[in-house]
């Protein structure tokens, strides 16, 4: 296993929470530089980490030698970030979504081709143990033709000012949370047109919609005669998102904690992925997890840069498709 | 000799297909009108057909030498005799008009004449009832008789109930599973014994493919083993359940605290058990039942399931 060298760039609490420790953590990286424009979290964040700090990405990579860039920044920002960073041969981990616009990620996409880099897209959902197990039982078609395929993914509103700023975040919910869900439903189900979509703000969130949904067609592929939707908000209190998949022999329903199921009316369950440690009927009790969707995503792309394997779960290519579908949200929704 | 297989995305159908692929005999599927085929092994030919329609049968039956006759109603559901009995005699006309040499079908135990049959079982008395219509026929033809098969390929997770427990409790004790026996074979065995019948000079009409009659402690231990073994199984003797546990689940049911009483807890549930003298039956070199268990786990952990 070889050591690769990252450097993060943003420090806000996807960096300090996540990306920076589990880069640390990881066997074949090491964080070494994190570039952040605000002086003082930057100054936090090296000195907690103890590594170098930058006040932008392109200082970062004269400054080092670097063999991985993990970008958490706004996205407007990912496109030039990226470019810089695969020019300078690094390989790729950005955040969700990709890019504001297709435009900007095909650009990406075609930097990334041109140094022959390990791309990834942050994309979450996929990497629960419960969507993992749930994604494998359709992959092996246990619940036969699919009918009816539905995400509920209703988040909390955004703290940051820049979720609200288009210029800056290329849109509202429908940009921020759709991504998670349709890596899943491409990664399954293959290419998808979009049939119909909405977008409306149930709070006035300054111009950007804080509630939507996407009807979505699949000309083959296991989803082709089913209904699939997805719907998003910022509207909760706390994040919830559930996803239900039926077909004719059976169905599966599962959200971060639970997942239940049925084939050819045999009922399973699971928490975190796990069986229960006991199950008497009347009460089911599940161990501990240590289920951590965060750490499973950003260590899988650390394996890939370690195996020199492109294929990683979602390159860049994933989110010029998922930033394509998105585009097309908002030209069918009508909202500008 | 062309091979056509019905039940082909059943659970014995799809074994039997794979090994007749790996065999390379290019057997061909008869699946219905939109079924779905993803399942089937690469590159295996597909004729759509329906036992119940026997104006489908002739084009399936084209160019065919021999039918494995598997397709069949196995768990309870409307018109389930009309499958098993209608869909067999369809399949029996058909097969005779386009000169089959060969025909092989998969029956079950209860259906074996020295195997006393459930009668309140329509599955068992349908398949008689087909077996009958099979011996009447001018075909040479075969029934093979298995107990409780176990393997890979259980799309239907038929076998998932005696895992999950298992695989979803540390101690295993009373009530949480009842006093049950079985009878295992391994769903190879009875592929095997299909083809057997299928290429003997001079087959018989009825082959038993059975393993030994074996107790609910030594099944679920073979389970709990073949799972890693985390689950602890307690035997709890039958008697204790029956004079102290029973009484004791009547009163919590009595209380509102268990959902039902006790006598779901002392039914004897039967997996294909067989008289002594007729276990360990089979025309070909047979697997444990153990390998069968551990086979089937192997399958739902490949799944996620386990």
């Amino acid at each position: 296993m070889g050591t690769f060298d990252v450097g993060v760039v943003g420090a806000g609490w996807m960096a300090t929470d996540y990306h920076v420790p589990t880069f640390r953590d990881h066997p074949a990286t090491r964080v070494r530089a994190i570039a952040e424009v605000d002086a003082e979290r930057r100054e936090a964040a090296a000195s907690r980490f103890g590594v170098a700090g930058y006040a932008d990405a392109d200082a970062m990579l004269a400054g080092e030698d670097l063999d991985v860039v993990s970008i958490c920044t706004p996205p407007s920002t990912h496109e030039s970030v990226f470019v810089a960073a695969a020019e300078a041969g690094c390989h790729v981990f950005c955040e969700k979504p990709l890019a504001p616009s297709a435009d900007a990620a095909r650009r990406m996409a075609r930097a990334a081709d041109d140094a022959g880099v390990v791309t990834q897209v942050g994309y979450l959902h996929r990497y629960y143990a419960n969507s993992r197990k749930a994604m494998r039982l359709v992959e092996e078609g246990l619940f036969g033709r699919l009918v009816e395929v539905r995400t509920l993914h209703h988040s909390t509103a955004p703290e940051q000012g820049w979720y609200y700023d288009p210029e800056v975040s290329g849109g509202g919910v429908l940009r921020d949370l759709l991504p998670h869900t349709l890596d899943v439903y491409f990664d399954l189900f293959g290419e998808a047109r979009v049939e119909r979509a909405s977008a409306r703000a149930v709070r006035d969130r300054g111009g950007v919609e804080d509630a939507g949904d996407v009807t979505l067609a699949f000309d083959d592929g296991p989803a082709a005669d089913a209904t699939v939707d997805v719907s998003v908000s910022w509207s909760q209190p706390e994040a919830f998102w559930r996803t239900t998949v039926v077909g004719t022999d059976g169905w599966v329903a599962f959200g971060p904690t639970e997942m239940e199921g049925e084939v050819a009316g045999r009922g399973f369950a699971f928490e975190h992925g796990d069986l229960p440690l006991v199950d008497v009927g009347l009460a089911r009790l599940y161990g501990a997890s240590d289920d951590d969707p965060h750490r499973e995503r950003l260590w899988d792309f650390a394996d890939h840069v370690d195996a020199g394997d492109r294929e990683t779960s979602a390159p860049v290519e994933r989110g010029v498709a998922v930033a394509e579908a998105i585009d097309a949200c908002y030209e069918r929704s009508g909202w500008t | 000799m062309s091979v056509l297989v019905t039940g082909a995305t059943g659970f014995v159908g799809l074994n039997c297909l794979h090994s007749l692929v790996d065999a390379e005999r290019d057997p061909i599927a008869l699946v219905r009108d939109g079924s779905p085929t993803e399942r089937l092994p690469d590159g295996v030919e597909t004729r759509t057909g329906d036992v119940l329609d026997p104006a489908s049968l002739p084009d399936a039956l084209d160019g065919v030498d021999a039918v494995v006759h598997l397709a069949a109603a196995v768990y309870p559901q409307r018109g389930m005799r009309r499958v098993n009995v209608d869909g067999t005699e369809n399949l029996l006309d058909a097969a005779e008009d386009a000169g089959v040499e060969r025909f092989v079908t998969a029956s079950t135990i209860g259906a074996h004449p020295d195997v006393p049959i459930d009668p309140d079982s329509t599955y068992q008395t349908s398949k008689a009832s087909a077996d009958d219509l099979l011996f009447a026929s001018d075909l040479t033809a075969s029934a093979v008789y298995p107990t409780y098969v176990l393997g890979p390929r259980d799309y239907r997770l038929t076998r998932y109930e005696h895992f999950k427990p298992v695989a979803s409790n540390r101690v295993l004790v009373p009530p949480l599973y009842t006093y049950d026996r079985y009878n295992v074979v391994h769903v190879a065995d009875v592929v095997d014994t299909l083809t057997h019948a299928l290429d003997a000079p001079d087959p018989e009409r009825r082959y038993l493919v059975t393993g030994e009659n074996i107790g609910h402690l030594a099944f679920l231990r073979t389970v709990a083993a073949a799972l890693g073994g985390d689950c602890r199984v307690v035997n709890v003797p039958y008697p204790l359940l029956k004079y102290v546990g029973a009484p004791l689940i009547d009163l919590l049911h009595r209380r509102g605290v268990s959902p039902v009483g006790a006598s779901g807890f002392l039914e004897r549930g039967d997996y294909g058990t067989v008289p002594d003298e007729l276990t360990e039956r089979a025309p070909v070199a047979q697997r444990s039942w153990q390998a069968a268990v551990a086979d089937t786990a192997d399958w739902y952990r490949r799944l996620g399931l386990l």
